[in-house]
This record gives C-alpha cells, sequence and structure tokens, in this order.
C-alpha cells in the first residue's frame, strides 16, 4: 500500500479478499493455459477447477458476501454474465480493458475500498471504457 | 506497538445431493447454447441419491449449490426410464414449451429455494452446507411421453 503497514490496515476486507480472488483466476488460469487448455479460467470452463477457476466466476451472485467478490476479474474480462447468462441475480458487467498488472502497478496502492477503487478506475479507465460503465459495475458490490 | 495482521481465513464447504425417490432411472441433460453438455449428463438410478457437486469457497456463507452451477445452461432435459422427459427452463428463459417448468414452480430444478438445506458442521470460522433436491413418483407420473 501507499504507506505500508499503517494504510493497509485501513484496506477493507472487500478489497484485500477480492484482489486474491482476481490474482488466484489469474496465475492459475494462465499456467493451465499454457500447458494446453486454452479455455481454463474463463466463462466456459467447468468441471475439473473449482472456485475461483469454475466459469471464470462469473457465477458470483448478488446476494454473496461482498469480501470474496469476482470484481477485479470482471474488470479484465470481456463477459458479461448478467447479459449472456440471462441473469439479473448476476452483475452487469460492461467493463473491459484493466489489467492485474496495470491496477497492481498504477493505482492499487490508493484503494481503500469501493469507493476508493471506484474512483482510480475512473481515473484510470482504458480507451473506451466509460464512467457510467464503471458505476454501473461498481453498483453490484 | 501497533501490530496488524491478516484476518483468519474462513471457508465453506457445500455438497448437493440429487435424490430419485422414484422408481424409474433418471437422467439429467443440460443443454448451453442448443447443445448438449455431455460431461454434464447425470445419471441417477431409481430410489438412489447422486452427489451431484462439492465445492469450497472461501468466506463463511451459504455456499455455491448445484442451481448456481447451472446458472450458465440454457434449459435440462431430465429423461426418465429412457422413455419419458421432462423440461426445466432456466429464470427468464425465452422458450416456449407450455408443459416445460419454470423456474418459479415449487419442481424446478434450477431454483434453490427448493433445495432443502441442511447445515451439517459450523464453527466460528467454518461452515459445512448440503443441498437436496428430490424427484418424486410424482415426477415421473407428470412427465410426458
Amino acid at each position: 500500500m501507499n504507506g505500508e503497514l499503517i494504510q493497509y490496515a485501513q484496506v477493507n476486507t472487500f478489497i484485500a479478499e477480492s484482489w486474491p480472488v482476481g490474482v488466484e483466476w489469474y496465475l492459475t488460469s494462465m499456467e493451465y493455459r499454457s500447458r494446453g487448455i486454452p479455455n481454463y479460467g474463463t466463462e466456459t470452463y467447468k468441471i475439473s477447477a473449482s472456485y475461483p477457476l469454475d466459469r471464470a466466476y462469473q457465477y458470483w451472485p448478488l446476494n454473496s458476501p461482498k469480501e470474496y467478490s469476482s470484481v477485479f476479474i470482471n474488470l479484465c474480462d470481456n463477459f458479461n454474465e448478467n447479459v449472456q447468462w440471462i441473469n439479473s441475480s448476476l452483475p452487469n458487467d460492461q467493463v473491459t480493458g484493466y489489467t492485474l498488472a496495470g491496477i497492481e502497478s498504477s493505482f492499487l496502492k490508493h484503494v481503500y475500498g469501493q469507493g476508493s477503487l471506484r474512483d482510480q478506475l475512473k481515473n484510470n479507465k482504458p480507451t473506451g471504457i466509460t464512467d457510467a460503465q464503471i458505476d454501473q459495475l461498481m453498483n453490484n458490490y | 506497538m501497533l501490530c496488524f495482521s491478516c484476518r483468519h481465513e474462513e471457508s465453506t464447504s457445500t455438497k448437493t445431493f440429487i435424490t430419485n425417490n422414484s422408481s424409474h432411472s433418471i437422467e439429467i441433460i443440460p443443454y448451453y447454447q442448443g447443445v448438449i453438455s455431455n460431461v454434464d449428463i447425470k445419471y441417477i438410478a431409481p430410489n438412489s441419491t447422486l452427489p451431484i457437486l462439492t465445492n469450497h469457497t472461501r468466506g463463511k456463507s451459504a455456499g455455491y449449490s448445484y442451481p448456481i452451477y447451472l446458472i450458465a445452461v440454457d434449459s435440462i432435459y431430465v429423461l426418465y426410464d429412457n422413455l419419458k422427459t421432462v423440461v426445466y427452463y432456466k429464470e427468464n428463459s425465452t422458450g416456449n414449451n407450455p408443459k416445460a417448468i419454470t423456474y418459479d414452480s415449487s419442481r424446478s430444478i434450477y431454483n434453490e429455494a427448493n433445495y432443502i438445506r441442511k447445515i451439517t458442521q459450523e464453527d466460528k470460522r467454518s461452515i459445512s452446507n448440503e443441498y437436496t433436491f428430490t424427484f418424486t413418483e410424482q415426477d415421473f407420473l407428470d412427465a410426458k411421453k
């Protein structure tokens, strides 16, 4: 974090737990895709993998605990589970184009919770992504 | 001196069972974008129970049961004795089969509300859930040839 230990203590559990969910999804997917399973960790992958790799954790429902959310996966992927699976209990995710590496290097140290994440996403949004789309996604969390 | 540490990890284990209380074999056949997902087909012998899904997640919660796993599946065919079928529609389905069992039916396999949830273990930082959906003889009688 920006000020290391003191400021890490201010990070809420939503960020402290959702970020590792995203990192686990990314690293494990990268490893197994390199071993010959091209859709590992995508929304089409199921059966062998478990949380959060099954279906890229896109089944995360809005009424589940926010701590272990799919937010960082949804910032990176290009799949809107609410629309593609026609299910209103899933996040409406029109955001894509972020990378975990980019988030970590540029603004994760300034993120403490949902509000600061929303602000940082708007300040660092990829080309073609609007503030309204970011608001729509973050309203799920 | 201030001392910070990671919070204790919480965990949830969830098992889902499908019980066939009828005297007929059952095959659960999920469709995704018009195609049968062969690896997802499940066979349940008469008067038996199949553990259909087990998962482990972080955090302490009600867990993720089979219906959540079915979110991506467009519709489900249940085949009795390789003879009679019942179609189940997911929530907000656009299908037009008047005999299909819709999400809000008390017999829908999609709807977690139709599963009996049992907490089999719980302590401060972990919980184990079991969900069970039961097919009955009446479900077979209501199926069409």
